[in-house]
């Protein structure tokens, strides 16, 4: 990409709807912070204290854990990936959306449906595929949210008089295609075409296919676009990120047998899954070179530039996560760690560390000019600090109790010795995640306070910062 | 070629290739190939006679467990590998999973694995653990769940009937199937009951064997030490006090609530090898699961014979049970009359010298208690030929006279075995080992 379309993904102002992406990342931010709350919190602390809030059915472990899980996937991420589309497609296209009006339907419509199945799962309508728990009529009724966002979407490329695709450009398509047809294997083939084991095979591909490609092109997409935008600067090499991509698609939907290891699915797809799981070293490293590259000579940058350092930080956290998947995807770890806090910690560093911090990056870098206000600069500090350490803080205190209950059960210990070694990492844990809730309690406040200033900011520093 | 043309067709080949062509390719190559292959498989596979469909009541449980996220804690696979089948039993085949939709495999274990739970515990086990966790495991964090119950554990309503009824379903396919292969047979054991015996498979780490049973059967014994009281009751107070209470007098929180009650430990000078029997098999037809395979437990033998000697330490003698009847005085001619009226009424299933293998035994479930190794005191024995044993074939015998029911009673005394490593036969001398052994037991246990 030419210095030249660089800068033109900064403009464009005029293509976008700036209320739209407004409400999308309010309302993520708003699942962001209810999940953890009224989902992550009481789970955790029930680790500890087993009775707190225990005599209400639907503040029970059982079924607020899946109000965790499937607000995360479907009410924070989502929410926030239509916000980036909606930011970023207008102006890599050169249209303007389709259909507004559809675009707002699905706005109140989706999350209707999200608030709706948190209802549904506390009320103990779970379809119990692992990643897929709403009951089927919201997966179905969702469909239509899938369908709007399909129209705006491709309209706007079959409208568009742009001859370069840029690589953001490839991983939305997908991203769209992906997300659709894995919604529909998910929610449909385990839970009514394909009996016991089989049921496991294609949910095991549903599970790794919602990370694989639903969270993780989003946030690729969201990276290869900010980062030239934040950095001014090209990025580094187009080839790889042509590499990155395509090694992606390629890669990411044969792995999610690695869920199943020594299930009884046949052994064979097991091997397969081992190799593709590893060979996801390829795709990160390729797309990771090429972020740091660009990066280069530019590090100082992430002293004064928040959104440049929620956006690395989650570069960071991808880094050591994609690390850590593809050799614990080997057969001979899984007897050690599989099933035990170990795989906790890591899905929460893919998600929590990886995805949510590069929303982070895209949300700091967007709310300013979506306002027109700059960003309160000592609450954005407190608010990356906060959530940084508390990140790795949790991710290392599940590393280690993993790390101990396998050892616990793989050297015969009654299964209760595990569970009372456990306890202060789970008390830790529990502190931690109130860490991190703060911190992103404070990049609501934050963004609500931007919001509500009076003085327009066009000129301000933070909206030039990239300039420089 | 115009400008516009150009991107719409890289545009086209994304999405046809990558979007749709990878995501299909992934789905038939590793979705839709090894989904196949289990079908083949099972295909007139003649196991999957042995799954059964689940009633209506099953699958509103099956429903329940869904609902209330069981499935995130608890597995329902048995992998080849680390400690799983030693834990957990036979390693899980596909066929098992027959008629399930969707599986419920898991990919995480907070709690122990439940594949094959229905061959551990029993309802009445079930309905006072899902009632309050703690009331069994002190330490456990599962979730109670008291709304699936009318007040108190013997009570359930329709959700907590209809999930304790699949639970009760979990683990039978393999168990018939095995049974019916041969692989797994019932064995009566004196004393202990009709017990699955799952022969020795080899030591392969990948056999769906038990290879603990033999590592069990050549453990050495432990000697009585101290340390090892100090540690069984460590075990005791952790795994056992919840049914048998912290005194073992049969009252702990969840003992009313299981049928039969929990055995009154401290009215009996059990042999230590006896108890070790009974932790290691269990006793089938009661709550008491095998301490070596029941998930959550899964002692060493170390740990089997440090509760076996702190459960002797239990032993409170001739002071219980309180009984409303004055014990009549122990006499020759009374033992006398305990042995012809114990021939006449109780030799049918306890056997004639009470080793609890009467030609009825094995008819019996739970079956008949080893008399000779467990050595109840008289004032046990009066007390439960007055009330019999709810839940067993023990019937109460209050219809015999007062004097025969004593007479039976100091009877029963005279039938203790005598430990083997005490040669000289004595009676006296090996009083005195014991009584040497409680009294330093005890001396240990106030410390």
């Amino acid at each position: 990409m030419k210095r030249s379309e660089t800068q033109e993904l900064v403009a464009g102002e005029s293509l976008i709807e700036p209320r739209l992406i407004k409400a999308h990342i309010a309302a993520a931010v708003f699942w962001l912070i209810y999940l953890i709350v009224g989902g992550g919190l009481l789970v955790a602390i029930k680790f500890t204290w087993p009775n707190f809030l225990g005599n209400i059915p639907e503040l029970t472990w059982g079924r607020l854990r899946f109000v965790h899980t499937q607000t995360v996937a479907y009410g924070w991420f989502v929410d926030i990936f239509l916000a980036a589309i909606y930011y970023m497609v207008p102006r890599l296209t050169r249209v303007k959306l389709a259909s507004p009006t559809l675009a707002w339907f699905n706005f109140y419509f989706y999350n209707t449906m999200v608030a709706m199945g948190v209802f549904q799962l506390m009320e103990g309508h779970n379809l119990g595929v692992v990643w897929m728990e709403y009951p089927s009529f919201i997966n179905i009724l969702m469909l239509i949210s899938y369908a709007a966002l399909a129209y705006n979407f491709f309209a706007s490329y079959l409208r568009s008089q742009e001859r370069n695709l840029y690589v953001s450009s490839w991983y939305m398509m997908s991203f769209v295609i992906w997300a659709t047809l894995n919604w529909i294997m998910g929610g449909l083939v385990p839970a009514y075409i394909a009996p016991g084991i089989a049921s496991a095979v294609v949910g095991g591909l549903f599970i790794h296919d919602l990370v694989g490609l639903v969270v993780t092109p989003l946030a690729t997409a969201m990276i290869y676009y900010f980062l030239p935008v934040m950095l001014r600067r090209p990025i580094y090499s187009h080839s790889l990120s042509l590499m990155g991509f395509w090694s992606l698609a390629f890669f990411y939907p044969l792995v999610g047998i690695h869920h199943y290891y020594y299930s009884p699915i046949p052994m064979w797809a097991q091997y397969i899954a081992q190799g593709t799981s590893f060979m996801l070293f390829f795709t990160v490293y390729t797309v990771l070179y090429n972020v740091y590259k660009t990066m280069k000579g530019r590090w100082g940058d992430l002293a004064d530039n928040i959104a440049l350092r929620w956006l690395i930080g989650g570069t960071v956290f991808y880094l050591m996560v994609c690390t850590q998947g593809p050799l614990q995807a080997l057969l001979v770890e899984q007897p050690l760690i599989h099933f035990t806090d170990w795989v906790i910690g890591h899905s929460h560093m893919a998600l929590l560390g990886f995805g949510t911090f590069v929303a982070m990056g895209f949300i700091h870098y967007a709310w300013p000019r979506l306002t027109g206000n700059e960003l309160n600069k000592s609450l954005s500090e407190w608010s990356f600090w906060l959530a940084f350490v508390g990140c790795a803080w949790m991710f290392i205190d599940l590393w280690i109790a993993g790390l101990l209950e396998g050892y616990y059960w793989g050297y015969g210990k009654p299964w209760m010795d595990s569970i009372v070694r456990l306890q202060p990492y789970w008390l830790s844990r529990t502190l931690s995640g109130v860490m991190v809730l703060t911190g992103f309690i404070l990049v609501a406040i934050n963004l609500i306070v931007t919001a509500r200033a009076k003085q327009p900011a066009t000129d301000s520093p933070a909206v030039l910062a990239g300039a420089r | 070629m115009d400008a516009h043309k150009l991107g719409i067709e890289r545009a086209v080949f994304i999405m046809l290739v990558a979007g749709i062509g990878f995501f299909l390719l992934a789905f038939i190559g590793l979705g839709l190939t090894p989904w196949f292959n289990i079908n083949h498989e099972l295909k007139g596979h003649k196991k999957t006679q042995h799954v059964p469909l689940l009633t209506p009541l099953q699958l509103k449980g099956r429903q329940i467990y869904i609902a209330n996220g069981c499935y995130y804690c608890h597995s329902q696979f048995v992998r080849p590998v680390a400690d799983d089948p030693l834990r957990f039993g036979a390693v899980s085949k596909a066929w098992e999973y027959k008629h399930q939709y969707p599986n419920l495999l898991s990919t995480r274990r907070k709690g122990p694995d439940l594949t094959r739970e229905s061959l551990d515990h029993p309802a009445d086990w079930e309905y006072v653990h899902l009632y309050d966790p703690r009331m069994i495991a002190p330490w456990s964090i599962m979730p109670a769940y008291h709304w699936m119950f009318d007040g108190s554990p013997g009570k359930p309503n329709k959700q907590g009937r209809a999930l304790v009824a699949y639970l009760g379903t979990l683990g039978q396919a393999r168990k018939r199937e095995m049974l019916a292969k041969g692989t797994l047979k019932k064995v009566f054991v004196q004393g202990i009951g009709t017990v699955l015996h799952y022969p020795y498979k080899g030591g392969r780490l990948m056999s769906p064997g038990y290879d603990h049973v033999v590592y069990f059967h050549k453990a050495p014994r432990i000697a009585d030490t101290r340390s090892a009281r100090e540690r069984g009751k460590h075990l005791y107070a952790m795994d056992c006090a919840s049914c048998h209470g912290a005194t073992g007098n049969g009252r702990g929180v969840a003992a009313q609530y299981l049928t039969p009650r929990p055995v009154r430990l401290n009215a009996f000078r059990f042999r230590a090898g006896f108890v070790y029997k009974v932790l290691y098999y269990g006793r089938p037809g009661s709550a008491m699961p095998s301490w070596v395979r029941a998930a959550d437990a899964f002692l060493t033998p170390r740990d089997l014979w440090s509760v076996a000697y702190y459960v002797q330490t239990l032993h409170r003698g001739a002071t219980a049970p309180p009984t409303a009847h004055a014990p009549i005085a122990k006499t020759a001619a009374l033992v006398k009359l305990g042995g012809a009226q114990f021939a006449t009424n109780c030799a049918t299933c306890h056997g004639p010298k009470g080793e609890g293998n009467g030609v009825l035994a094995t008819a019996l479930t739970p079956a008949p208690v080893d008399l000779a190794l467990m050595n109840p005191s008289a004032r046990w024995v009066y007390h439960t030929l007055n009330h019999g044993r709810t839940g067993t074939a023990m019937p109460s015998f209050s219809t015999l006279p007062r004097k025969v029911r004593w007479a039976i009673s100091y009877f029963v005394e005279t039938l203790a075995k005598k430990p083997k490593n005490i040669q000289s036969a004595a009676a006296a001398p090996r009083k005195t080992v014991r009584i040497a052994r409680l009294t330093a037991a005890q001396s240990s246990a106030h410390n």
